[in-house]
């Protein structure tokens, strides 16, 4: 927990310069799913999607290269392409339970142990990119570089887009504060 | 006109690297990410330990699963490999084998069957040709085995199919290596002499000798009750480089022709005495002195055919070479090393150029697919980017 310095990673000199995956994996689990939780917004499902991000990370662990960077932000893509399959297909499943006029299945609630009501439900206005930029830069404390890679943007888009989220979670704090 | 509220990108990130605030709006953001950060959500055991599984390291028995695979795959290479190498000919062997050329165009086709031409041994060989035709197929006699210091083992004349009892055409060729060009000239005298010893003729021949190299070529007319022993005693004149033998099956015309002058034959005897009973009318007298002519003019024919049947079914033609070279087309002797090395660069230029014409042929079909992947994956990128600006994306359409 707490933030990581991306530039800052410690990791075993092996032969090729990668670490073991348990180590990595142990190191980094929390951080992953608080990107999780944060970026999807439901608890129970970042668990599961958290699971499946380390399934994947282990079958590609050989193609990581510590060259390219540390194993936060190599994670977290890993991390946000399983989350973007998720809500694809449960995109896909509401649409089929709508058209066959199911009853919608009740919204899990967030639950984000630490932060304050108010702080979370400025979290739940955003957009799923907004909070995934807070996730990121916020949260996990990537830099500015590693978090425009990984989101495919370029850098001032990315600082755009954080600075746009900081804005709107301090306007909807700051209207519930009057409320 | 913006807000001077808004929350300039630059001051963002100076926040964010612990800068102090400057305003208010910067006060709540900088309160904001202290609360994000201390964010607590420790992952729980279960999922803990579903991650620890997956790095755990594989069972005793996966890692003999493991060994056992490598190890078959190993041996399995190694058998193959060793296949290859010893399938391939070793140096020393000199005895070619025979090609069987197809028969030639319009011949009747053979049945090869394990009875030889009559060897060696039968000894009466003065003029064959005015055999009757069944004298030259006798039964087979036993085969000779000629074996000596530099000539191949022949058992039977290598290639040469023959059915014994029917009359065929039988056209050898054989080609010698001799050291040079003295053992060129010797070998062509001792064949002419092997040719006439058997009764055969020899029915041109062309010797050319310079130096050390030369070349010589024999055509051989040789009796085919003796063809057996005509290639055994001329293959030890030197070191066989080349081998063919066709053959073209006479018996059933022969057979047909036979049976037709039989017809014919009659036919006049039945005739001449019709003439001769004195019983015809002229004009039937003339009738059958006209046909008896056209069946003595077609018998006439048809007992020339057979004959020259006969002839061609009684002599083999034998061409042999004699030359100071390998032969073209030769087999190059293959050491072991080597030829393997050589095999194997053989192997990868065939493999260069199967990969480029492969390249070529694919290549438009991979700029297609390339194309539709980009576009695939940009349509993607745009579906996810409107996924990102719902809050919910999982959460059902409003009302």
């Amino acid at each position: 927990m707490g933030g990581v310095s991306a530039l800052a990673t410690p990791w075993v000199g092996a032969r090729t310069g990668r670490p073991r995956f348990a180590e990595a994996a142990e190191r980094h689990l929390d951080d992953v799913r608080r990107y999780l939780v944060v970026f999807t917004g439901d608890v129970a499902a970042a668990d599961d999607l958290a699971a499946e991000t380390f399934e994947r990370a282990f079958r590609r662990w050989r193609r990581y290269d510590v060259r390219r960077g540390p194993e936060l932000p190599w994670l977290c893509g890993i991390a946000r392409r399983v989350a973007l399959d998720h809500f694809r297909a449960e995109t896909r499943r509401r649409r089929r339970e709508e058209r066959f006029a199911r009853e919608a299945r009740p919204e899990a609630e967030p639950s984000l142990a630490g932060l304050s009501p108010e702080l979370e439900d400025a979290l739940g206005t955003l957009s799923a990119g907004e909070r995934e930029v807070v996730a990121l830069r916020v949260v996990l404390d990537l830099d500015a570089e590693a978090t425009a890679r990984l989101l495919g943007i370029g850098r001032t888009a990315c600082s755009m887009r954080l600075a746009r989220a900081l804005d709107k979670l301090a306007e909807r704090m700051s209207a519930d504060a009057v409320a | 006109m913006p807000s001077p509220e808004l929350l300039a990108p630059d001051r963002a990130e100076r926040l964010l690297s612990g800068a102090p605030p400057e305003t208010a709006r910067e006060a709540d953001v900088e309160r904001m990410v202290r609360e994000l950060r201390a964010l607590s959500a420790p992952a729980p055991g279960e999922l803990r330990e579903r991650v620890r599984r997956l790095s755990a390291p594989p069972s005793k028995r996966t890692r003999s699963r493991l060994a056992a695979a490598f190890a078959a795959a190993a041996v399995l290479v190694t058998a193959v490999a060793a296949i290859a190498i010893v399938g391939r000919e070793e140096p020393g062997k000199t005895a070619e084998p025979a090609s069987v050329d197809p028969p030639a165009a319009g011949a009747t086709p053979t049945t090869p069957s394990p009875t030889p031409i009559p060897s060696w041994g039968d000894q009466d060989s003065s003029a064959d040709h005015e055999k009757q035709p069944h004298d030259l197929f006798k039964g087979a006699g036993p085969t000779l085995a000629l074996d000596s210091g530099d000539a191949p083992k022949v058992r039977t004349p290598p290639g040469v199919v023959t059915d014994a009892g029917r009359a065929q055409d039988v056209d050898q060729f054989i080609a010698l290596r001799l050291k040079n060009a003295d053992g060129v000239s010797q070998a062509a005298g001792d064949a002419l002499r092997i040719t006439r010893d058997l009764g055969g003729v020899v029915t041109a021949s062309a010797v050319d000798t310079s130096g050390r190299e030369g070349t010589a070529r024999l055509e051989l007319s040789i009796p085919t009750r003796r063809l057996d022993d005509a290639i055994v005693r001329l293959s030890a004149l030197g070191t066989i480089t080349e081998q063919r033998v066709a053959t073209r099956d006479l018996q059933g015309g022969i057979d047909r022709r036979g049976r037709r002058i039989e017809q014919l034959q009659t036919a006049v005897r039945a005739d001449e005495l019709r003439l001769a009973s004195g019983t015809l009318d002229p004009g039937e007298k003339l009738e059958v002195e006209l046909r008896l002519l056209r069946e003595r003019g077609r018998l006439r024919e048809l007992t020339g055919e057979r004959a020259r049947l006969l002839r061609e079914a009684a002599y083999a033609e034998v061409t042999l070479t004699l030359h100071t070279r390998e032969a073209a087309g030769a087999p190059s002797k293959k050491d072991g090393i080597g030829g393997a090395a050589r095999d194997a660069v053989d192997a990868l230029g065939r493999a260069g150029e199967v990969a480029v014409f492969a390249g070529i042929l694919l290549a438009p079909l991979l700029a297609v697919g390339l194309v539709l992947w980009l576009a695939l994956r940009s349509r993607r990128r745009r579906a996810d980017d409107r996924l990102l600006e719902q809050p919910r994306p999982t959460a059902p359409a409003g009302p």
